[in-house]
């Protein structure tokens, strides 16, 4: 019963939030001198070296950089898959840090969605039953969210292979149930990890539109790591890293000097 | 043990680690051959430790159990071969008279032991021969007033102690009998200890002629001559000459014991021939040749090859039958001495002269003094017998716990199995890449065969460990059941060759499962594998028929161009390599064999695999398991095995036709096989459900041992794990209606359920497994619980008698009521409400009017007046002419000295398995069975004392009216006794045969402990030994509950194959589920939930799996209660909830915590870290 009011509330704040952030035009993601440093026996990596960070409500942002310069890892600090070492990570006001894995859990129900390269799909559950899975975690009652699974499978163009499981759906199928499901609930930021770099020209051109659509029309946020120059072209923004450091946060009006990235302020830059 | 399923041990063992050897030979020799497969096989032993821990983990269960079931049969022989080294000491040979002391005198003079003695003389196998007197007497100590009635009293002459004298005293030296004094007596430490006695003491003797007083010159250790006898192990040992004047005996002595040099070693073949040869000295030639002369007749020796043909023969370690070695020698044309040997069996003896009986009365009666004049001593190899005993039921154990265990090891095997699957699962991709570059399938199974042999070898040498500590905790608490008991203790003991077998055999049983497992993970499809897609992605595709044949073919040839090859190589001069090859030939032409028989079964696969042709296959199978009288095809083998499989296989044939049915008819394959397969499952459950006499009609009497339990438990299982899997839909559909209102499970409810229903092959192995395990263990249960009628309802096991006594025959009472009365107060006459009496009488009978000719074996419980009127033992079965109750039928034995009542046992039990060896070489009556109680009508008789022992032509007729229940003087009966009136006995004995059982009722029921000891003491002058019936049942029901213990300790071993299953597949999952985790974090799981997802899948087969195991468990011990119900009356059915809520607790509770620690891992997984390698 906790847990539903918890869930409950924690919807009904995404849904606020998404709406009073607009108006206020604060950051909805901020994060502030984040530190995070992976070690192995015999190896010491930094993968983000003191990052500042910031994110607009409905704003659409896409991280750059070469392989290994700390993408991904800004990606799971900032939604809270992964702990930092130092520094401040707050979403919508609220610092991750202070808030427990069970709360973080069902923040992530409820008010972020996710897509990855691999699609991560559950394979032993139809397409309508990945979509459902969150719409369920947020305490979302069976019907409804049957149809609002519905929904959103045939708002990514897939209302006809709702039965079918993830092994019976090509890449690009799969990529969009995956976005589907990362919708279910409405969130206010999704995050999206090379969620184009298993699929081909055709197809991942077909997912931005989709994705730069959904950001006009539902002001949600988008966080996008990419290697695509293509897909960073289609977001507000694009943030650029090199070896844990952010080379470029792409800002308009931002007096930060991009001499220091080889990637400098390259095209796409703009809106 | 020697022998298991009637195999020499040795020959098991060398065989086994021939094959072992061979197999390991053949796959090192691959492996070497190809290198690299073996190296690509070998690195992931030590790369991955903690998984092949859990691997070995997994595939040592079977051989644990395999080596528990051997080493507790192996204690168990070796535990009544000490108890029977112990009780013969240095005897391995005893001669008695052929005549019982109730027939007639039993001593034997001084020139028959000087006969003996010249008869062994110079014969070098024989280092001692001792003739004494043995008998059972009071021994009392005035002292400490402590008696022991049954004292085995053993008088020896101290000049031939040669061989016999090894006896230790207390302080291990040995004892000094030689040097034994007039008025001197040695007493055994049982003795000493019962009465308080020690060295210098003044202990008495009571003799028929009164009281005697002698010195204990020394305590000895109760073995050999002073091992005491089977129900005492008291002993005391005197000079010959005082024991002689004791018992009026001068001069005389009852026993000649011979002892085989080599001491307390057992040379079996020695025995045996002294044995023989003593046997030919001691029989009169004269009415040998008349008695062969007699049986040559061809009317008689067609009768005896008939008997023979209709299992007069058979015979165990406790009934031994000469009788087809007896008509063998009659073919001959003089009595030779195996034909002599032959006739000295007295139960042979008994065959022949009831089949010579029913062809010419007046011959049989012409050859009864010849047949009793046959022997002039009684030679008993009982060293060489007592230890085939030992082997006998020391293999029997093995044979029960093999079967009852053998459940625990398919579930074992299915363990091993689903690892190997999992393991595959988990290469899939890793195996696809393989493939991809270029290897051959078989390459693949060679890897898998390579890596499990290592895992098998270990997991045997671990299990065998394993096997023997678990073995050491069973005999442990099979000991507590001989606590109470002084003649028999357990001792652990197992031999090497046990150890030997079972690693062979484990490591056998598990290679040959690897080998099956890396066959079918060997099926993959390279593209479906990389991608890592499901096994519904695997199309089976069938070879054509062509192709089929070309294989079969190529296999067929393919040795005879190897040989070809090496006679080519042998021509070129290649010796030694030929050598080698040849010597490969030999190894590989087993796996030849078998490859080829799956070849030629594969060539037919596709046709069976469509269901129709095992329809005709299963009905000839069906057909020739029926019993003669139902014959339909040329022959019938009256087997229930046969018969039930070839119904199954129609089953499975009708099932699969249907598939190909609905196949046609365009339905969707998910529906196909859901109609087909709930079918299949459900026809066997209710086929093999049936009570097992329920198609006795259509079938006639079928014979069916041991492995039917096997058969049936693995059918009922099978088929109904076999509908749950096929219908889970339903059960999750269920579980979601179940769940709804607990909004916040139903995400993990989703999950929990999802995983389990997508790996159902692995799943419904689990399920299988589990169901297995709590199904043998429920039926351990229920039957255990089954016996609990005797505590319930005392009387039908005691008669109502309080207490019962024996006493010595040499001592006999004349009126209990004056020794009571003359008890200077201990007791009073009032004291008791009854007082009965009984005699024994071993004899020979016959049911008149019956095929079966011969005389058997039989003991005349002759009755007086009190005890018959009084008794309280309930009849099962009655003759209506006399009487409707109990009551009345003992009222008209008692008045009427021509009728009798027989005891439960002896007749037909009409059961499922049939009786095949019906009353054996003891009586059984014909016509009346156990299952149908009531009414009957009166059979008659005919009883005669046994061939040999004086009463020629003496034989009296009875009409048994009555038949005793199962459980009634249960402590106290004989294979074949019948109860009559006294007067029997005058008709067929010389000599006056006292009243030995004494059975009183009291007057106050709560003083029976007192009065029990009592009575000893005050009928201490006739040896009376007294038993409280009550203290008995108890005894027992501890015995039987030891037993039981012991048997769902060994079923537990199961158990726990059936959680380390579950364990198993948790602990896989979490491995490959890792992203899938990482994802369910993502998206909002927490970590407590995925927790209890995890436990939740365990929770569901292992719930599911009780509910099976104890819905299958319950149904099939019902028909087994229904069957022991039919033959024994009183017996209630309870399924014990308390014993099966523990066994399923446990099972549950075991698994889920096998599960957390996997479940605690998943729980544990970093969103970040599991979805960084996409």
């Amino acid at each position: 019963m906790r847990l539903k009011v918890v869930a409950l509330f924690a919807a009904r704040a995404g849904a606020w939030l998404r709406k009073g952030l607009c108006m206020d035009a604060g950051p909805i993601i901020s994060a502030t001198a984040v530190v995070k440093t992976y070690r192995t026996r015999e190896v010491v990596v930094d993968a983000l070296k003191h990052v500042d960070f910031e994110v607009m409500p409905g704003e659409m942002v896409a991280v750059m950089g070469p392989s290994g310069s700390g993408k991904t890892t800004l990606l799971n600090c900032m939604s809270g898959l992964d702990s930092i070492d130092s520094g401040d990570v707050s979403i919508a006001g609220q610092l991750l840090r202070t808030m427990s894995d069970d709360a973080l859990s069902d923040y992530r129900a409820t008010s972020m969605g996710f897509v990855f390269q691999a699609y991560n799909l559950l394979p032993v559950l139809s397409a309508q039953e990945n979509v459902e899975l969150p719409l369920m975690l947020a305490g979302t009652s069976s019907k409804e969210a049957q149809a609002r699974a519905v929904e959103k499978l045939e708002l990514v163009g897939l209302g006809d292979r709702t039965d079918h499981l993830p092994a019976e759906l090509s890449g690009g199928q799969q990529q969009r149930v995956a976005i589907a499901r990362a919708l279910a609930n409405d969130p206010a930021i999704v995050w999206g990890d090379e969620l184009t770099g298993n699929l081909d020209s055709t197809n991942s051109a077909e997912i931005m539109e989709l994705l730069t659509r959904l950001n006009k029309e539902q002001h949600q946020t988008f966080v996008i790591v990419t290697h695509s120059e293509e897909v960073g072209a289609l977001a507000d923004r694009i943030v650029r890293m090199n070896d844990g450091v952010i080379v470029d946060d792409g800002s308009r009006g931002d007096d930060y000097s991009a001499s220091a990235g080889s990637y400098g302020t390259t095209a796409g830059a703009e809106d | 043990m020697e022998k298991l399923f009637g195999i020499e041990m040795n020959t098991l063992a060398i065989s086994l680690t021939g094959g072992t050897v061979a197999v390991l030979l053949i796959v090192l020799f691959l492996g070497l051959r190809n290198r690299i497969l073996l190296k690509l096989a070998l690195r992931n032993i030590p790369r991955r430790r903690a998984q092949t821990v859990l691997i070995i983990v997994g595939l040592m269960l079977s051989t644990t159990i395999i080596m528990s079931a051997l080493a507790i049969g192996d204690t168990v022989a070796s535990s009544i071969r000490t108890t029977v080294l112990d009780a013969v000491g240095e005897s391995d040979i005893r001669l008695t008279s052929p005549v019982l002391a109730r027939f007639g005198d039993d001593y034997l003079d001084e020139e028959t032991v000087e006969l003996v003695r010249a008869e062994v003389r110079g014969d070098s196998r024989v280092d001692g021969v001792l003739p004494l007197i043995r008998e059972n007497l009071p021994v009392f100590n005035a002292a400490t007033d402590k008696t022991v009635a049954g004292t085995s009293v053993i008088g020896v002459p101290l000049d031939s102690l040669d061989g016999f004298d090894s006896l230790k005293n207390a302080d291990g030296d040995q004892a000094d009998i030689r040097g034994l004094l007039e008025g001197e007596i040695l007493i055994n430490r049982s003795l000493a200890e019962k009465i308080e006695a020690g060295i210098g003491d003044q202990v008495t003797l009571v003799g028929p002629s009164g009281r005697s007083e002698y010195r204990v010159a020394d305590i000895v250790e109760s073995k050999g001559l002073v091992g005491g006898n089977e129900g005492v192990r008291s002993a005391a040992l005197l000079p010959i000459s005082t024991l002689q004047r004791v018992l009026g005996r001068e001069g005389q002595y009852n026993v000649i014991e011979v002892s085989i040099a080599g001491g307390l070693r057992v040379d079996v073949q020695d025995s045996e021939d002294v044995a023989d040869d003593l046997q030919l000295a001691f029989i009169n030639d004269e009415a040998a040749e008349t008695l062969f002369k007699a049986f040559r007749s061809p009317v008689l020796v067609t009768a005896l090859e008939a008997e023979l043909e209709a299992g007069a023969g058979a015979g165990g370690p406790f009934s031994s039958n000469s009788l087809a070695e007896l008509v063998e020698e009659l073919k001959k044309g003089d009595p030779t001495d195996e034909f002599k040997i032959a006739a000295t069996n007295t139960i042979t003896l008994a065959i022949v002269a009831g089949v010579i009986e029913e062809i010419d009365v007046r011959l049989a009666q012409s050859l009864l003094v010849p047949m009793s004049q046959l022997v002039e001593l009684q030679v008993d190899p009982r060293k060489n017998r007592g230890l085939e005993i030992a082997e006998f039921i020391g293999s029997f154990f093995t044979l029960i716990f093999s079967i009852f265990g053998s459940f625990s090891i398919i579930v074992g095997l299915l363990l091993i199995f689903l690892v190997f699957v999992m393991l595959a699962a988990a290469r899939t991709t890793e195996m696809g890449i393989i493939r991809a570059v270029g290897t051959k399938r078989r390459h693949l199974v060679q890897m898998f065969v390579y890596e499990g042999i290592v895992y098998s070898i270990g997991a045997a040498a671990l299990g065998t460990i394993l096997g023997l500590g678990a073995s050491v905790l069973l005999v442990y608490i099979m000991g507590t059941a001989f606590q109470q008991d002084e003649t028999f203790s357990i001792s652990y003991g197992v031999t090497f060759q046990s150890i030997i077998i079972a690693f062979c055999a484990g490591l056998f049983i598990t290679a040959l499962t690897v080998a099956v497992s890396a066959y079918r993970v060997s099926k993959l499809n390279i593209v479906v594998a990389i991608r890592g897609l499901g096994q519904e992605f695997v199309s089976d595709e069938t070879p054509s028929a062509g192709k089929r044949a070309k294989t079969v073919l190529r296999w067929v040839v393919g040795p005879l161009t190897w040989a070809y090859g090496t006679w080519r190589m042998k021509r070129a001069g290649h010796g030694i390599a030929t050598r080698v090859v040849i010597f490969f030939l030999l190894l590989l032409v087993i796996p030849w064999i078998v490859t080829l028989a799956w070849k030629v079964f594969r060539f037919f696969q596709p046709w069976l695999a469509s269901g129709w042709p095992l329809i005709p296959i299963g009905l000839v199978m069906a057909l020739s398991g029926l019993h003669e009288d139902k014959q339909v095809l040329p022959w019938a083998l009256a087997s229930a095995a046969i018969w039930t499989v070839g119904v199954t296989q129609v089953i499975i044939g009708v099932g699969l036709s249907l598939r190909r049915f609905l196949d046609r008819r365009g339905y969707r394959e998910e529906f196909q096989k859901r109609v087909s397969m709930t079918f299949i499952g459900g026809a066997m459950l209710a086929f093999w459900g049936l009570p097992f006499d329920a198609l006795e009609g259509i079938t006639g009497e079928l014979s069916g041992g041991p492995e039917m339990f096997l058969l049936s438990g693995v059918s009922m299982v099978a088929a109904a794990v076999w509908v749950v899997m096929h219908n889970a839909d339903v059960l999750v559909w269920l579980v979601s209606i179940a769940t709804r209102r607990f909004g916040n499970l139903r995400p993990v409810v989703k999950m929990a359920i999802a995983y389990p229903m997508a790996a159902r092959f692995r799943t419904g192995l689990t399920l299988a497994m589990f169901s297995l395990v709590i199904f043998t263990l429920m039926i351990f249960a229920i039957l255990n619980n089954l016996g609990n009628v005797i505590e319930e309802e005392p009387d039908l096991v005691s008669g109502g008698f309080d207490i019962r006594t024996v006493i010595e025959p040499e001592l006999p009472i004349d009126d209990p009521a004056d020794v009571i009365a003359a008890s200077d107060g201990q007791l009073s006459v009032s004291d008791f409400t009854l007082i009965t009496a009984q005699a024994r009488l071993r004899v020979e009978a016959r049911q008149d009017g019956v095929d079966d000719l011969g005389f058997k074996r039989a003991r005349i419980r002759a009755s007086d007046e009190a005890w018959l009127k009084n008794n309280r033992f309930e009849l099962t079965h009655y003759d209506p002419e006399y009487g409707s109750t109990s009551e009345e039928i003992w009222a008209r034995v008692a008045a009427n000295p021509t009728l009798a009542v027989v005891n439960g046992n002896m007749i037909e039990t009409g059961g499922f398995g049939g009786d095949d060896d019906f009353g054996g070489s003891s009586l059984g009556i014909k016509g009346v069975v156990a299952s149908e109680p009531g009414e009957f009508e009166g059979v008659d008789i005919t009883i005669r004392p046994p061939i040999g022992q004086g009463g020629v032509g003496r034989s009296v007729s009875r009409k048994v009216i009555g038949v005793l229940d199962q459980f009634a003087d249960l402590y106290d009966f004989g294979s074949a006794d019948i109860y009559m009136n006294p007067a029997v006995l005058e008709e067929l004995s010389d000599k006056p045969v006292p009243f030995v059982d004494y059975k009183f009722r009291l007057a106050d029921p709560s003083r029976t402990a007192e009065i029990t000891r009592l009575l000893e003491t005050v009928f201490i002058e006739h040896g009376m030994l007294a038993k409280a019936t009550v203290e008995e049942i108890a005894e027992n029901q501890a015995q039987n509950d030891a037993f039981n213990q012991l048997f769902q300790g060994f079923m537990g071993l199961g158990l726990l194959v059936g959680v380390a299953s579950l364990g198993v597949v948790s602990y896989r999952a979490v491995v490959e589920r890792r992203q899938s985790v990482g994802m369910m974090r993502a998206l909002g799981f927490k970590g407590r939930m995925v927790e209890l997802q995890f436990l939740m899948e365990s929770g569901v087969v292992a719930v599911l799996g009780s509910a099976l195991g104890i819905g299958l468990g319950t149904w099939i011990a019902w028909n087994i209660f229904n069957e022991i119900r039919s033959e024994t009356e009183g017996v209630t059915f309870a399924i014990p909830w308390l014993n099966v809520t523990i066994i399923v607790l446990v099972a549950v509770v075991f698994s889920l915590l096998n599960t957390l620690i996997p479940a605690r891992q998943a729980s544990r997984i970093k969103p970040s870290e599991a979805l960084r390698y996409g």
